[in-house]
């Protein structure tokens, strides 16, 4: 084979035609294009060339002095903080919790250790922190939303009002003002645990938080009264208890029914008139479900002696000398049915 | 670059016309044609440069218009080689296989091709084209002989040559835009591609191509073009005999063949005349229709009879089931595929650019740069496969075993 390939004759093809022409037989417009082209080739060659003396130069530096590498960013100390927050914490609370050295270089910050600061507080949900060259801080805060208030007195320091958050987060309320804060009911019958000087989160809250946005939402007049919320039953029975200005004892049940179907029996059972002033509720027990909700009524005392009773034309009997047994309050079931009811 | 989009321009410097086309080419795998560009040719005599300057003008300014049309840079040209100065022989090789087994390797496959293409040219010519036809092993026809089993493995190739100088001139002009030429291709061969369909080629066609300067052909058989050939004769020698037959101005020869010329004389009334301008003006005269057909008759019978008599023994009736196909600008003179069919003792009809070309570019002038991009499209897709086959790991792994 090698035989053949070294007699057969070299054949020309039009590929052996060298293409290139001089500029000069070059139309005006081809030689624009020519020089655009070049212009093209030599910005390349040039960013390449500047590309890699700038490799060598820096390389050739932190070989040498690695210490003017770093100066320049060091030497840049924080002047300005951008604090930016979704609640009611302000730039002076973020920079008295930072606590940053006057002297201190933006590239110096250790912002893990200062989004732990922040976020020491409870109130803080999450903290974004980030440097903005030349010498600006950025703080970005999300915070917790409170939902019920809780007092406790922790050691031998005073009574103290605390605030819990949707998650169970329980911590200091700062900056929120007074008039918010008093509508919120107080959290009661509930073991607090401390560790390393803090709350643990109470277990529950979410159910508790979505029981009060319904409640706020759709029966405020109600709310308003709502004083404290207990959750002794609700480890046991996942029961809510809310003790009001009108009712002495509402269950809610967080297992089946909903709490928007609760809170609609609540109000329908006051609405239709069961529970009045002169014939307060002791317990409405939301959370047996379906159509019946045992409502217990306190039995109403005996009148005072020499006054006649409106209800009754018997005469007022003298109180017994000796204690008499309890008296059992009196119950009933009520039905309740539900229309196209609009909250 | 088949991993992007490139555009490639299709330009056919041709004697009474300089089209240029350009193409976007899709990811090597979709062509778009998006630029058109149109321009009276200048210093071009029967397909070769006569005068650079004027020629490198005329070819620049359809460059310019198509790339302004299509508001992009062409990448590569395509460019269609015609002219008087191309011709064409045929070489054939054979080599018995090598193998014990006689399974045809790609080594004897390759010999053979070697050995057939290999054949001197005089003194300043070069190829154009190789054009293989089918393989022939133990005297059957097969397409692809690898992994077959026989003893004598023979191929044949039409070669086309041409005026080294006369080329270079062509690709220099291109070259005078500064964007190279990627490809050269025969014009007969880029516009019998178009007319025709891969049926046509395999039951065997004759396609003839008649442009302003010269007339192109090229006739296939089993699916490959056996032959080619340009004739320097085209539809300027009709106008040229008009004005001398009538003594007219070149112009004047131009209106009449466009307007009465026809392939045969139909015109049987002696006494017919027709006006030069109609228009009744000073110097408007009449002529005998029948002469004018009388003359672009007769030289359109004369170029069938040439390219008939080029084609000798290889032109066969019986093995060109498909007939005549025409095509070029002078194909649309009336009649003309009837003076063909009387010619050749087949049928005859005028060419058709597929049905997916835009109706403004179907017109017979323009199935050169039609075909020069597809040329572009199936090199690009060629080589789009190619690469991806040698880029392969098993290829590479067992390339080193």
């Amino acid at each position: 084979m090698s035989t053949h390939a070294n007699t057969l004759p070299q054949v020309r093809t039009w590929r052996d035609i060298q293409q290139a022409i001089a500029p000069k037989a070059m139309s005006s417009e081809g030689r624009k294009r020519l020089q655009v082209a070049t212009v093209k080739t030599v910005a390349v060659l040039f960013g390449l060339c500047l590309t890699g003396w700038g490799v060598y130069e820096g390389m050739r530096m932190w070989e040498q002095n690695p210490m003017a590498i770093q100066s320049p960013v060091k030497s840049a100390p924080v002047k300005y903080i951008d604090s930016r927050s979704d609640g009611v914490l302000d730039k002076n609370w973020v920079t008295r919790t930072l606590a940053l050295p006057k002297t201190a270089g933006l590239m110096e910050l250790d912002l893990y250790a200062l989004r732990n600061r922040l976020l020491e507080s409870g109130q803080v949900r999450t903290a974004v922190l980030t440097r903005k060259f030349p010498e600006t801080l950025v703080v970005m805060i999300e915070e917790r939303s409170p939902v019920l208030r809780l007092r406790t007195q922790v050691g031998a320091s005073p009574t103290k009002d605390f605030l819990v958050a949707r998650d169970g987060v329980i911590y200091d309320g700062i900056g929120y003002d007074a008039t918010l804060l008093a509508t919120l009911p107080y959290l009661a019958d509930l073991p607090l645990k401390l560790v390393q000087g803090r709350f643990q989160p109470v277990e529950g809250m979410e159910k508790v938080a979505d029981l009060l946005s319904t409640a706020r939402a759709n029966i405020p007049a109600l709310y308003s009264g709502w004083h404290v919320v207990s959750l002794a039953r609700y480890a046991l029975d996942g029961e809510i208890i809310v003790r009001s200005k009108d009712i002495k004892e509402i269950t809610f049940g967080t297992r089946e029914s909903d709490f928007f179907k609760q809170v609609a029996q609540l109000d329908l059972i006051v609405e239709t008139g069961h529970v009045q002033a002169d014939h307060p509720a002791l317990s409405i027990n939301l959370a047996v479900g379906g159509a019946q909700v045992p409502v217990v009524f306190e039995t109403p005392a005996a009148s005072a002696p020499g006054v006649k009773n409106n209800s009754t034309t018997k005469p007022a009997t003298p109180a017994p000398a000796v204690r008499s047994e309890p008296r059992r309050p009196s119950a009933y079931f009520t039905t309740v049915h539900f229309s196209s009811r609009e909250f | 670059m088949s991993s992007r989009t490139k555009y490639i321009g299709a330009v056919e410097i041709g004697t009474s016309k300089v089209t240029v086309m350009i193409g976007e080419l899709s990811q090597g795998r979709s062509l778009s044609i998006i630029g058109f560009g149109e321009c009276q040719s200048r210093g071009v005599l029967k397909g070769a440069v006569m005068d650079f300057r004027s020629a490198s003008d005329a070819t620049h300014s359809a460059l310019l218009a198509a790339e302004s049309n299509a508001g992009v840079r062409i990448d590569e040209v395509y460019l269609a080689q015609a002219g008087g100065h191309l011709d064409g022989f045929y070489n054939e090789a054979a080599v018995n296989v090598s193998a014990a087994d006689n399974m045809v390797s790609a080594v004897d496959i390759d010999t053979v091709m070697r050995l057939a293409k290999a054949k001197a040219l005089p003194e300043g010519r070069m190829v154009v084209h190789n054009i293989r036809r089918p393989f022939r092993l133990d005297g059957r026809l097969v397409p692809d002989p690898e992994h077959l089993v026989g003893q004598h493995l023979e191929v044949g190739y039409w070669t086309v040559h041409g005026q080294e100088n006369k080329i270079a001139d062509n690709i220099h002009v291109i070259r005078g835009f500064n964007v190279p030429v990627a490809e050269l291709i025969l014009a007969s061969l880029a516009s019998g591609t178009m007319v025709t369909s891969a049926e046509d080629r395999q039951n065997g066609v004759l396609v003839i191509d008649i442009g302003g300067g010269t007339t192109d052909f090229a006739l296939y058989h089993d699916g490959c073009a056996y032959t080619t050939g340009v004739l320097p004769v085209g539809g300027s020698h009709l106008t040229n005999d008009l004005s001398l037959g009538l003594r007219l101005t070149e112009g004047q020869g131009e209106k009449l063949k466009m307007r009465f010329g026809r392939g045969t004389v139909t015109t049987r009334d002696k006494s017919e005349k027709v006006w030069l301008n109609g228009d009744f003006a000073i110097g408007d005269r009449q002529f005998p229709r029948q002469a004018i057909e009388q003359i672009t008759a007769a030289r359109v019978w004369e170029i069938f009879e040439v390219v008939k008599k080029r084609l000798g023994a290889t032109f066969v009736p019986e093995r060109t089931a498909a007939g005549v196909v025409l095509t070029g600008g002078t194909s649309k003179l009336p009649g003309i595929a009837e003076a063909a069919a009387k010619v050749f003792g087949i049928t005859a009809r005028l060419g058709e650019a597929p049905g997916y070309i835009n109706e403004n570019l179907r017109d017979p002038g323009y199935c050169t740069a039609l075909g020069l991009l597809y040329f572009g499209l199936n090199s690009s897709a060629e080589a789009a496969t190619n690469g991806r086959r040698r880029s392969g790991f098993f290829s590479r792994l067992f390339a080193n075993a």
